[in-house]
């Protein structure tokens, strides 16, 4: 027995040493870590911190890369109420603003057969699990977890579906596409080269069949973001070393090769043509909460090899029509909103779009799709340093206000508790 | 018999090795976060993919010198959200005494599941003396 345990040791030890190559470790639980009762409500925050960076850009800079179908305009200027407007304005080119329309929805539901075929062609699955969904809004939904041979990922969630062929790894990581996020380097990546593999418009084309295969409509409107592999070197360096990550828990610094060159693909819900807003909205205490519709893929040389589609909708019959606010209009009654209200230090519009949202009736699968005007709003709060110095420090929040292009009404969202 | 125990106890630890060797690195996140008094929640703006098992696991410090006081008085919520921002895992309340704060929530029922999305959740404690903290959070679902 002895003996047996002398050869056991090496590989022990062995063992021992191939733990810190793992992922992060989970460090001692603190005796603070409590567990509170659960909301069954999802909740929601629309306010996101932005960087310095972000504060100083240009609304050139902020522009969204549009599509056919899609107009755009610079706006500048400072509205009465002394807020800011610095940002391009994007909106469909055919739109009637003396006549919108709003439209009844229905949060789409994959079908995991169909999902499975559409996605896994050609491939095997030899792993398959499913389990009950937390918080279904499809009574007696169930999450399906497929793996491939070839290693590939599926999963389909009800009203959403991920595929992953995993042969990319965790290339996003250092690219932060959100507008509101800190840190923000989208714009690195919207260069509009083109990678040898295919074009910006062929990888286009193919995911716009997948999706079309999938039963979900996407806008003309979209965002391609070109993932060369220096490119993403360079902004990892430079977040590595502005995030310490060296001293962060386990995080080895990346290095990419020109096989992982990709084009990263955010797509938008489509209405009439207009684009279906990604930012969540509602009230979640009302049972109102609803999310945004998220469409993104990643296309590389061997094709599809990401894609993740979250609350889609299909789109029913008319609810509602009638004249609508136009740009002019809409930042008027933005200007009403900021008139009402004591402001609390400054604001700037960096973005303006035109989209439709997903108003909840009750029921989250039943859905009013709404035109609506939405502006991103760089709100800089002044707060006392914590020193007790007397001094003052700018906290910059990014927030979106949006507001119901047929009524002029704002679209409110409860930011809800953690 | 004794030989068959040898080559078992051999192939689990092979197993053992294989299992933890594996996942080289987990799909991870970092972001800069803000959280004001009476703000209520600020939820991270991208989501990390989670591709191992296990717990969610973060780690937060203050983002700028005044981020968050690390005299242990100033105290900040932070929980996973899902990728549509549903509450997915605990809660935890922590303060700061200097040193980066790592930590493991452990998943609700129905979250947790492989190639789904996580986003973090912070909230400011409202009975802090201070007004504000501003979090670099790294986060590995």
């Amino acid at each position: 027995m002895k003996k047996i345990y002398a050869i056991m040791l090496p590989f022990c030890l062995l063992a021992c040493m191939a733990l810190p190559a793992c992922g992060t470790q989970e460090k001692p639980q603190s005796s603070a870590t409590e567990s509170m009762p659960i909301s069954s409500a999802a909740e929601t925050n629309s306010a996101a911190p932005v960087s310095s960076q972000q504060n100083e850009d240009s609304a050139a800079e902020h522009a969204p890369s549009l599509a056919g179908g899609m107009e755009s305009r610079q706006v500048q200027q400072t509205l009465p109420s002394g807020v800011l407007v610095n940002a391009v304005a994007a909106y469909p080119s055919a739109i009637d603003f003396s006549n919108l329309t709003a439209y009844a929805g229905t949060l789409h539901c994959f079908n995991e057969e169909t999902v499975k075929a559409v996605m896994l062609e050609g491939d095997t699955v030899h792993k398959e699990e499913s389990q009950e969904i937390a918080d279904s809004t499809f009574p007696g939904a169930l999450h399906y977890f497929y793996e491939t041979e070839r290693g590939a990922w599926l999963t389909v969630n009800g009203a959403s579906m991920s595929f992953d062929t995993r042969t990319l790894g965790d290339i996003t990581r250092y690219f932060y596409y959100h507008e509101d996020s800190d840190p923000y380097n989208g714009d690195v990546f919207l260069t509009g080269q083109e990678l040898s593999f295919a074009t910006q418009q062929q990888a286009y084309e193919s995911l716009r069949e997948k999706l079309d295969s999938l039963g979900v409509k996407i806008s003309k409107r979209y965002d391609c973001f070109t993932l060369e592999h220096t490119l993403l070197q360079s902004e990892a360096d430079r977040l590595y070393e502005l995030f310490e990550l060296d001293q962060f828990g386990d995080e080895k610094k990346p290095t990419y090769t020109a096989d992982q060159d990709c084009y990263f693909f955010r797509f938008y819900g489509s209405v009439d043509g207009a684009p279906i807003t990604t930012e969540a909205n509602g009230i979640s205490a009302n049972g109102g909460y609803q999310g945004g519709v998220v469409i993104e893929a990643i296309y590389s040389a061997e094709g599809i090899s990401s894609l993740y589609v979250a609350s889609p909708y299909d789109v029913g019959g008319v609810e509602a029509q009638g004249p609508g606010l136009d740009l002019d209009a809409a930042l008027g009654k933005l200007d009403e909103k900021y008139n009402s209200i004591i402001l609390d230090g400054t604001y700037e519009v960096q973005d303006i779009s035109f989209e439709y949202v997903p108003i909840a009736d009750g029921s989250s699968v039943q859905v009013s799709l709404t035109p609506m005007w939405h502006f991103g709003v760089l709100h800089t709060y002044e707060y006392d340093t914590k020193d007790g110095s007397g001094g003052t420090v700018g906290l910059p929040v990014y927030e979106h206000i949006m507001l119901d292009a047929l009524t002029g009404q704002e679209i409110l969202t409860d930011l809800g508790g953690v | 018999m004794k030989l068959k125990r040898f080559l078992a106890s051999i192939l689990s630890v092979f197993a053992l090795m294989v299992a933890v060797a594996l996942p080289a690195s987990a799909d991870s996140r970092t972001e800069t976060l803000t959280a004001r008094i009476y703000g209520g929640a600020t939820i991270s703006s991208g989501a990390a993919k989670k591709t191992d098992y296990g717990s969610f696991k973060f780690t937060a410090q203050p983002s700028t010198n005044d981020g968050w006081n690390m005299n242990g008085k100033e105290w900040v919520y932070l929980r996973g959200r899902s990728q549509s921002n549903a509450q997915a895992t605990g809660v935890t309340r922590e303060n700061y005494y200097g040193s980066p704060v790592s930590r493991s929530l452990t998943y609700l029922s129905g979250y947790g599941s492989q190639n789904s999305y996580y986003k973090i959740a912070i909230e400011y404690d409202n009975n802090n003396p201070y007004e504000y903290v501003n979090l670099r959070v790294n986060w590995t679902p």
